[in-house]
C-alpha cells in the first residue's frame, strides 16, 4: 500500500474531541438516577456461591410446590 | 491502567465526579472509533456520549481480570455502532467507488478525492472487516485486543484486516496499464 498516503489518511481519520465534550458527558452522568438496589443484586449475583445458593433455593421452592400439588391426590 | 481502576473504584463508591477521568482519557479514541464505524450523517458525539453513559450504568459489571477497561469500553462502543449502522442502513448494498488516478495533473485535488473515496470504501466494507481494521489500524490495538472486542480468534482478526486492506489497496494502486 502507498504508505505515505495511507498514513495521511489514517491521521485524518483521528477525531479531535470538542472542548466541552467531557462536560456534556458529565452533565448526562449527573442526571442519571442514583444506583438502585438492582446494582446490589448484580453485585450479589456476580458471586458463584450466591448464584448456586439462589439456584438451590429456586429448585427447593419448585419441588415444594410440585409436592404440594401431588399431595392433593394422596391426602384422602 | 491503575489510574483507570482507581477511578472505577471511586465511581463505584458513589464519587461520580471521578468518572470524568475516564471520559477525558478515552473521549478521543472513542470518538475516532465512532466516527469511523458509523455513517457520516450520524450524530457521532451523541453515540459516544451514549457509550460513556452505558459504561457508567454497567460499571459494576466490569471485571478487570477479564480485560482492560479500554477493551471493555471499545466493546460497548463497537456493539453500539453496529446497532446504529443496522438502524440507519438496513440494506448493505454499497459498492466500492471508482478508482481515482493519482497520476492526474492536479495531484492535491486527486489526494482529497482519494481520501473521500477511501472514506467511502471504508463505509462500504462489511461491518466485521471495517471494525477489525479500524480497531487495529486507527486505534493501534493489538490483534489479541481486537479479538477480545470482536469475540473471535487472532487468526480471524488477521484475515478480516487483510481483506479490508486488500479492498482499500485497490484505491491506492490503480491497475497499471498492460504493455
Amino acid at each position: 500500500m502507498n504508505d505515505e498516503l495511507f498514513n495521511l489518511w489514517i491521521q485524518r481519520a483521528d477525531a479531535e474531541a470538542p472542548a466541552d465534550f467531557a462536560d456534556r458527558v458529565m452533565d448526562a452522568v449527573r442526571r442519571e438516577p442514583p444506583r438502585s438496589s438492582k446494582g446490589v443484586l448484580v453485585l450479589l449475583l456476580s458471586s458463584p456461591a450466591v448464584r448456586v445458593a439462589a439456584c438451590v433455593l429456586a429448585c427447593l421452592a419448585c419441588l415444594y410446590r410440585m409436592a404440594a400439588v401431588v399431595a392433593v391426590f394422596f391426602i384422602r | 491502567m491503575n489510574d483507570d481502576l482507581d477511578a472505577i473504584r471511586r465511581v463505584l463508591a458513589d464519587d461520580v465526579e471521578s468518572f470524568r477521568h475516564l471520559v477525558e482519557r478515552y473521549q478521543r479514541p472513542l470518538l475516532t472509533l465512532v466516527r469511523n464505524l458509523t455513517p457520516p450523517n450520524t450524530d457521532h458525539e451523541g453515540v459516544a456520549q451514549d457509550v460513556f453513559l452505558a459504561a457508567f450504568r454497567c460499571l459494576a459489571s466490569f471485571d478487570p481480570k477479564r480485560s482492560a477497561f479500554s477493551t471493555w469500553l471499545f466493546t460497548i462502543a463497537r456493539n453500539r455502532c453496529r446497532n446504529e449502522l443496522a438502524r440507519k442502513r438496513p440494506v448493505v448494498g454499497a459498492e466500492l467507488p471508482e478508482v481515482v488516478d493519482l497520476r492526474s495533473p492536479d495531484r492535491a485535488a486527486s489526494e482529497a478525492e482519494l481520501f473521500r473515496q477511501l472514506d467511502a470504501a471504508l463505509d462500504a466494507l462489511p461491518f466485521e472487516q471495517r471494525s477489525a481494521f479500524v480497531l487495529a489500524q486507527l486505534q493501534g490495538l493489538s490483534y489479541e485486543e481486537v479479538g477480545q472486542i470482536e469475540g473471535v480468534g487472532v487468526g480471524t482478526v488477521k484475515s478480516r484486516i487483510a481483506r479490508a486492506r486488500e479492498k482499500l489497496r485497490c484505491l491506492l494502486h490503480p491497475a497499471e496499464p498492460h504493455s
